[in-house]
């Protein structure tokens, strides 16, 4: 089981988020479903930067990777967090929304609870315990997380920070081009239609920042992350301000305190709601089975 | 007492709108209606020149307005900041590279000088807002902080009195839709179908100035109209109607306080939210007009009204939903709801929906966003629920914006539900909030929204699937004939529409 890592956004959170502060539209939605321009849809941006230029003398992807993970305390000691808790604030400034936000994250199993709070909204979740995967807010009720995309967001929570190598399909570095008046190491990673070209600062090896193109059953969407204010917790550092720009709006994450302390398994326990879906879920799929049998049994 | 009275509907979400602030009010809870803003006002014109437009409207830079201008309250930099910085957000995020057929560039060309020259926030705010409606599509605006409106003078103004009538524009006439139950035109004698002819001697006319886009002067006509008939607390307003037998009719409102349920959502001024449900009985029927078929009894059918979409509801409207589960129809009326947050749409149609249901796309420049209804079939507490999938009438008018359109837009293309009254206001622009350098709030559009059969909403409306909208004669003929064509529908047994109904064309 991988271990989780802390310096990456999670990126389906900046679509929640920008959603969420759409109003009349379909907030929360997290994004899905292919690109479909339309006569008057201008072109999205390619999200993967093509950098100005491209010296000849470009790092390996191993050695970018190499080179944060050293930054960030070493894969040693990455690999030793088993846990964490990430407590702090989202804030949607153009929205004028702020409200609480905390990530419960655990491997062996593989879990992650991510809860936010805000005022005049109510409680949003978003859960993943092993094969389950689930969406709960006052708007939309309870979901599950559909298998496709349940796929690319446990990919997610295990890349929160993780190594790109194991996250993505493909990675490779495609150039060195400011951002954020910082010079960095492009690298362009994907993994089917899900795309991010993350910036890593030439100089400290950090992850500072990530363009994603980000795919799910409710649409695509794209997103420019800032990442910043490492602080150390422990023997790791974390990155514990995000800032995301989607679709016109801006949402920052902030995080106050980082703890390893063991999480209490409560914390993971499935809703009631969640549990009914998923026996319905069974329920269909055992109903399916008989009926996709006897097809093929048909002469 | 009209059905919907009797549901403590409220009909004025957005108090006291005057025309410089009825495209920020609709903004969000039904498509922000910027662009229209400094419209004229439906009133005679010997009144316009005390109208509510707000200071130096229109004309901030003039040498007039400089010379009458109140005290400086913002500086030069930072007014030529909140400029930039709202033309930079269209130039960036308007979902339309053409930007609906306006020349955006030369649009900052004109207007930045002018910009430069404003001495308060409210001449910026005119301007920016007389700049957002050349783009003529809703969901552009410009508002202060913490309100529609622009800041009262004092207390007693900043409060908002109701007279309880909601005023629709029909057959060339402002026809009353509604008398809210126990209001002050309610204690007056006025009566659903009633016509009003004039408000304090002021004869009310349907002059819209040409700045409103086409497919928005009626509902900033209807705005207009509610808003002569608003004004503070224990305000006397005289009002002149023709009844149904067009014989005048006079009534003297004294305005109630607001005592309506607001919610606050982040920088948007507080909003009345506020949900009614019932299972109609044989004297709703009986009261607008409809019959049962054969002479039988009447079927089962749930109603639900709500003011707009706001996660305070949604528990409210979840509840609902389980009350009513077991009726033969559902009626949710939307008239006047002027939309909210878009992602409750989808979270609603759930509920109506066996299978995974998209209801339109949201299209921006960066991506592509489905509002895509999932069957809810879990009720809080993880108790098993199916959800309804009996026949569904949606009650539209002009004033049903946004969200609602969404709402409805969708479930009648998809075939999932009937359309009665309207069409709807066609503001169905998904938008985002950002505040100004100058404290103000920014509304703008950031992407279009479009059935799944590939017709977009804005400017165009919902439009009612069964039967024509209500006219005039309608009016005066039930207290609520939208509704009484939704039951009509449902006594029949919910017959399929007629071909290329409902569903918007372009």
């Amino acid at each position: 089981m991988p271990t989780p890592r802390l310096s990456r956004s999670p990126r389906h959170l900046s679509a929640l988020c920008a959603c969420l502060a759409s109003f009349t539209i379909a907030a929360g939605a997290l994004a899905q479903a292919e690109k479909q321009p339309t006569p008057n849809q201008q072109p999205a941006p390619q999200p993967a930067a093509q950098p100005d230029a491209q010296p000849a003398d470009l790092p390996t992807v191993d050695a970018v990777v190499e080179k944060f993970l050293s930054a960030v305390g070493g894969k040693q000691a990455a690999d030793g967090v088993k846990q964490f808790t990430m407590k702090g604030t989202l804030t949607i400034p153009g929205a004028g929304m702020s409200g609480d936000l905390t990530i419960w994250m655990a491997s062996d199993p593989e879990r992650m609870i991510m809860k936010i709070t805000l005022p005049g909204m109510g409680d949003i979740q978003t859960g993943i315990v092993g094969d389950v995967g689930w969406q709960s807010n006052p708007m939309m009720g309870t979901t599950l997380i559909d298998d496709k995309d349940l796929e690319s967001m446990r990919n997610e929570s295990k890349g929160v920070g993780s190594d790109p190598r194991t996250a993505f399909d493909e990675v490779a570095v495609v150039g060195i081009e400011p951002f954020e008046g910082t010079a960095c190491v492009l690298l362009r990673c994907s993994k089917g239609e899900n795309v991010s070209t993350q910036f890593y600062d030439r100089e400290s090896g950090l992850l500072i920042g990530s363009r994603d193109k980000v795919s799910s059953q409710m649409g695509t969407i794209e997103a420019t992350t800032v990442i910043g204010d490492y602080k150390e917790f422990g023997a790791v550092k974390v990155a514990t301000k995000f800032t995301s720009k989607t679709m016109g709006q801006s949402q920052v994450m902030e995080f106050k305190d980082v703890s390893f302390d063991p999480i209490d398994d409560s914390i993971f326990a499935l809703p009631p709601e969640v549990e009914t879906l998923v026996k319905q879920k069974k329920d269909k799929g055992d109903a399916a089975a008989p009926a996709a049998s006897t097809a093929n049994e048909t002469p | 007492m009209s059905h919907r009275s009797q549901t403590r509907r409220t009909t004025r979400l957005f108090h006291a709108t005057p025309a410089r602030s009825i495209a920020c009010s609709l903004a969000i809870g039904g498509g922000a209606l910027v662009g229209c803003r400094t419209g004229g006002v439906p009133m005679a014109p010997d009144e316009l020149s005390r109208s509510s437009r707000g200071p130096a409207a229109g004309a901030a830079s003039s040498p007039a307005a400089l010379a009458s201008a109140p005290r400086r309250d913002i500086d030069m930099a930072t007014a030529v900041e909140s400029f930039e910085t709202c033309w930079e957000l269209v130039n960036e995020n308007h979902f339309d590279p053409d930007y609906n057929g306006v020349d955006w560039a030369a649009v900052r060309v004109e207007f930045a000088p002018r910009a430069a020259a404003v001495t308060t926030r409210a001449q910026l705010r005119n301007l920016l807002n007389e700049m957002l409606a050349r783009l003529g599509q809703s969901h552009f605006g410009v508002m202060p902080p913490g309100g529609w409106d622009e800041p009262k003078e004092n207390a007693a103004q900043a409060e908002d009195g109701l007279s309880g009538l909601s005023v629709r524009f029909v057959d060339d006439s402002y026809v009353v839709t509604e008398v809210k139950a126990g209001s002050p035109a309610a204690a007056a004698g006025v009566q659903a179908g009633w016509v009003v002819d004039s408000i304090d001697g002021n004869l009310v006319t349907s002059a819209i100035g040409d700045e409103v886009p086409d497919h928005l002067r009626q509902l900033v006509a209807e705005r207009m109209v509610e808003e002569r008939l608003g004004g503070a607390p224990e305000t006397a307003k005289s009002v002149s109607f023709r009844g149904p037998d067009d014989a005048p009719r006079e009534a003297t409102l004294t305005l109630e306080r607001d005592r309506s349920s607001k919610v606050s959502f982040g920088v948007l001024p507080p909003i009345t939210v506020e949900l009614s449900h019932r299972e109609l009985g044989a004297g709703d029927w009986l009261e607008c007009g409809a019959t049962p078929a054969g002479g039988g009894s009447t079927p089962r059918v749930g109603y639900i009204s709500f003011t707009a979409w706001f996660p305070s509801i949604a528990a409210a409207f979840d509840q609902a939903i389980d009350e009513h589960r077991g009726c033969d129809a559902m009626v949710i009326d939307l008239r006047g709801n002027p939309g909210g947050i878009g992602l409750m749409a989808a979270g609603f149609a759930g509920h109506f929906v066996q299978e995974p249901t998209n209801l339109g796309d949201m299209i921006a420049r960066t991506g592509t966003i489905h509002f895509l209804a999932q069957p809810r079939t879990v009720a809080a507490g993880g108790r098993a629920v199916k959800p309804f999938d009996g026949p569904l009438a949606i009650l539209l008018d002009s004033q049903t914006g946004s969200t609602s359109e969404v709402f409805a837009g969708g479930m009648v293309d998809v075939g999932r539900a009937e359309a009665f009254g309207g069409p709807s206001a066609g503001a169905a622009l998904p938008a985002s909030l950002a505040t100004l350098p100058s404290g103000d709030v920014f509304l703008y559009a950031v992407a279009d929204f479009r059935v799944t059969s590939g017709s977009s909403i804005e400017g165009v409306g919902v439009r009612p699937t069964i039967e024509p909208a209500p006219a005039l004669v309608d009016y005066r003929a039930s207290p609520d004939p939208t509704l009484r064509q939704a039951l009509q529908w449902i006594a029949l047994g919910a017959p399929p529409r007629p071909a290329a109904t409902g569903t918007p064309e372009n």
